[in-house]
């Protein structure tokens, strides 16, 4: 009825979503930083 | 996590279900019941609930402030067909996280785990965690802006507000805990009785179906940001998270699979039917040349409408507002319960017991003590914290779009229930599209601080 199907084992990321995560990759490092310093200067009086 | 007791004379230890799988097995009893018994109606009230819940609880105090600043700037022209747009995307990325719950029954942070990897499975968690808290502050400002229209002192507001959303996450039944807020879902629906009280011209909003426009002074920069804030207000990272750890959560199964569809569907169609009314009821403020430029809050909205809806009217936008908050407090913070217990692999379940979900619990009730707590602080800077919501969940959209997009992909965890290289192309383009506009929304918000501009 509602029981957890076992998921096949986890296998290396190759192909496209290899290219996509490390896009992301990038993307994440550029994006967090932004964030966080827009905060901080958003704080200021 | 199978809740059986097993030693070393495993065969002869009887297996002692947990306590959300007896209240699960004891909800699925009744679906199996309604359908065996052929009753579609009541088969659908009984498996509803996260679709009209999550597209409802993103109809949420930000969101509201949008669609009015909207309707008070541009009045009933363009806005009105591009949000019947932006609720068909919101159904096909909130389709695609519904059919992977069905076919994993695994959250959505769990199975980013599985598949990705702990990094990124923590890299969800955070952006989930914090963005949902700062999410979480915006309602409560919404919360007491709306109270505030009624004379309520913002301590009694914020703290009862936070109470009633604590209060219905302990109730330790998913059912429950789904049908308080559902009921109090039902007040988004008061957008609609203020709008009628604005009088709107039934032809205007007829020609802005069919024309899409008109759009007054054209495509400028404000034109463009509220573009992208309107998309911003649709689709945000929580919904994803949030309807596939309740469909997990809710126990559906891939019979379920239709109404499932259906409910989200629905949920999609009555949000979307509010948001045009809250432009609609904001429009009277562009038809007599209210700047809107400084309002902060719906109680600002609430007042300047009074003269052209009535104090009723202006009474249920208030109304609205406060209803706003109130159920996106509850699924957000449902959402950060979820992601934060799935990542720490522990047990996840609003049909847990309170000292069995300890970290499920507590996550979501602190998320709502410290949001509610930031509120309260004198002078706290509660302006920026809303615009830099708005860029948080703009930018953390594109990584977790792609996740969904990744997931509902894969056949090994999805079998038949995959995207078809038709629905992928199609979501993949409108994934992009999503990730593209919510940057570019974060930099039209961004970019100003650093050159000195207004922040619009």
């Amino acid at each position: 009825m509602t029981e957890r199907p076992v998921l096949p084992p986890r296998r290396p990321i190759t192909g496209l979503t290899g290219i996509l995560l490390v896009v992301l990759r990038v993307y994440v490092f550029v994006a967090v930083p932004l964030v966080v310093f827009t905060f901080f200067h958003m704080l200021k009086p | 996590m199978n809740g059986a007791a097993f030693g070393p004379e495993s065969e002869l230890v009887p297996w002692i279900p947990l306590r959300e799988e007896l209240m699960r097995a004891r909800d699925r009893a009744r679906v199996q019941s309604a359908r065996s018994n052929n009753r579609p109606m009541w088969l659908f009230a009984l498996l509803a609930g996260p679709g009209i819940l999550v597209m409802l609880g993103e109809n949420d105090g930000p969101s509201m402030l949008s669609y009015a600043a909207t309707g008070a700037s541009f009045g009933v022209g363009f806005f009105i067909p591009f949000i019947v747009l932006t609720f068909v995307l919101a159904y096909i990325v909130q389709e695609m996280v519904v059919r992977i719950g069905i076919a994993t029954r695994r959250g959505h942070a769990e199975l980013i785990v599985d598949r990705f990897g702990a990094t990124w499975g923590r890299f969800a968690m955070a952006d989930l965690a914090i963005g949902n808290l700062l999410t979480l502050v915006t309602e409560f400002i919404a919360i007491r802006a709306g109270t505030a229209y009624f004379g309520v002192p913002p301590a009694v507001a914020v703290t009862g507000a936070a109470l009633l959303v604590a209060l219905a996450m302990c109730t330790r039944r998913y059912v429950t805990w789904e049908r308080i807020v559902m009921a109090l879902a039902v007040g988004n629906l008061l957008f609609i009785p203020a709008a009628l009280l604005a009088h709107p011209d039934a032809a205007a909003i007829g020609r802005a179906l069919a024309t899409w426009g008109p759009i007054p002074g054209g495509i400028t920069l404000a034109f463009f940001t509220l573009v992208l804030a309107n998309i911003g207000a649709t689709v945000t990272p929580w919904m994803l998270f949030f309807q596939q750890s309740a469909v997990v959560d809710k126990g559906l199964t891939r019979a379920d699979l239709t109404q499932a569809r259906v409910d989200t569907g629905l949920g999609a169609a009555i949000a979307a039917v509010v948001a045009i009314a809250t432009i609609v009821a904001a429009a009277a403020l562009y038809t007599h040349h209210i700047d809107v430029r400084t309002f902060a809050n719906g109680a600002d909205f609430a007042s300047a409408l009074k003269p052209f809806i009535g104090s009723t009217g202006a009474a249920l936008f208030a109304l609205g507002m406060i209803e706003a908050g109130l159920v996106a407090a509850m699924t957000i913070s449902t959402s950060s319960a979820y992601g934060v217990s799935e990542v720490m692999n522990v047990r996840r379940s609003l049909n847990a017991g309170l000292s069995a979900a300890r970290t499920f619990y507590a996550t979501g009730l602190l998320s709502v003590a410290i949001a509610g707590g930031i509120v309260l602080i004198p002078h706290a800077p509660l302006l920026s914290i809303s615009i830099t919501v708005n860029v948080i969940a703009t930018l953390l959209m594109a990584p977790a779009l792609l996740f969904v997009l990744l997931l509902a992909s894969d056949g090994e965890i999805m079998g038949d229930l995959k995207n078809s290289p038709r629905a992928n192309a199609v979501s993949g383009t409108i994934v992009a599209a999503i990730a593209l506009v919510g940057a570019g929304y974060a930099l039209t918000i961004i970019v100003p601080f650093f050159t000195g501009g207004s922040t619009g």
